[in-house]
């Protein structure tokens, strides 16, 4: 299949005694590309890794501690993240609920950073409050953002009811259902 | 030219047959994506909690090793003992699904039975529900060894926190502070603290 017959050439008689130049053929042969083609195909067949599953750690702190064994977290570098439900994400600086602001998921990097950048890198600590109708993805998002922010003290905590009553009023007020 | 073909494809047939196929879920769950993901170790000893959309929670044990010890654990807390059948069928099973009275039931339905019918799932709730036993199952039947448990939380994307947070505290009340969380990895995004920290070789504690 990938050879042509040249030799048809040859029957010929020398009568007409006018040189001809050769027919080269035009015929490509194809074998060393099939070759490598395997060859591709073996290589990575034995190289693929299959994938395999992947985790992401979680420590959590005990919950019976001694109120006296906390240290406080200062007002001035307090953050607090409230998630709600339809991926909504709520934050409020210092120990305040009134003053919650509105986010999302890709504005909240930034006012992580901003307040990353304005605080000593001791006094800052953020706090991840999902509600009752935040998704797992939220809360995994929330602590990826942690990771990605290079932020190391974080806690992840119930909301209390003063916030929840906050929150609910801004998605009544923002139409969110 | 033919018969290296014939080769060939002989090869491409050999390997498509013995590729390993996931194992089918009897519960679909698509899990979130994180940029802390390492490698995990499922394959012994795995404690793995799922977790699907309703808010349901499944047990799977990763292998029989981990089953034996999870049942001798169980009766021995719960001063009963299953009929030889129920417990070879428990060891063959891949995970439970059910409350604990409901379990010989459901170990003795046809894997077929298993892919039509729902379940109710571990019962739960904020004290931590039957899923706390079957935790303090795991580690009384570990004993010394229950350092080489692995608790894994596999949950859905849409499953609500609480119930996640359900599942925390039946871990945290049998004093299990560390866990992990099935995610798929995720590349840290560009320009991002943590982009910096990997360019820069900071060693990722994960």
């Amino acid at each position: 299949m990938a050879e042509l017959d040249t030799s048809s050439g040859g029957g010929h008689k020398k009568g007409s005694g006018v040189k001809k130049a050769k027919k080269l053929s035009t015929r490509v042969d194809l074998t060393p590309m099939v070759d490598l083609g395997f060859l591709l195909i073996t290589f990575f067949i034995f190289t693929t890794t299959l994938s395999q599953p992947s985790t992401m750690k979680l420590n959590m702190p005990k919950d019976d501690v001694d109120p006296k064994d906390l240290t406080p977290i200062k007002e001035s570098g307090a953050l607090t993240i409230l998630m709600g439900k339809n991926d909504q994400v709520y934050y409020y600086l210092g120990i305040d609920p009134n003053k919650l602001q509105s986010s999302s998921y890709s504005k909240i990097r930034d006012v992580i950073l901003t307040k990353k950048k304005s605080t000593p890198p001791d006094d800052l600590f953020i706090t991840i409050k999902p509600d009752e109708d935040a998704t797992y993805e939220n809360a995994v998002a929330m602590l990826d953002e942690m990771k990605i922010d290079a932020i190391d003290h974080y806690a992840l905590d119930k909301p209390s009811d003063a916030e929840m009553k906050d929150v609910h009023a801004t998605e009544q007020a923002n139409g969110i259902k | 030219m033919t018969a290296m073909c014939d080769v060939a494809f002989l090869l491409l047939s050999f390997f498509i047959l013995t590729a390993k196929f996931k194992p089918a879920e009897a519960v679909p769950i698509s899990i979130p994506s994180s940029v802390a993901s390492t490698a995990a170790l499922l394959n012994t000893d795995a404690f793995i909690v799922s977790v699907d959309h309703d808010g349901k929670a499944y047990l799977e044990l990763s292998d029989k090793g981990i089953r034996e010890k999870v049942l001798d654990g169980m009766q021995q807390l719960k001063g009963i003992k299953f009929p030889a059948d129920v417990q070879d069928k428990f060891l063959a099973s891949e995970m439970v699904p059910v409350s604990l009275d409901a379990l010989p039931g459901y170990l003795q339905l046809t894997p077929d039975q298993i892919k039509k019918a729902t379940f109710s799932g571990v019962p739960l709730d904020s004290t931590g529900g039957e899923l706390k036993d079957w935790v303090q199952a795991a580690l009384f039947g570990y004993g010394a060894a229950s350092t080489d448990i692995h608790f894994i939380i596999k949950g859905d994307n849409d499953a609500k926190y609480p119930k996640i947070d359900n599942v925390l505290v039946a871990f945290k009340k049998n004093q299990i502070f560390r866990f992990q969380l099935l995610t798929s990895p995720h590349d840290a995004p560009e320009g991002s603290e943590l982009y910096k920290q990997i360019l820069s070789g900071v060693k990722q504690d994960n």
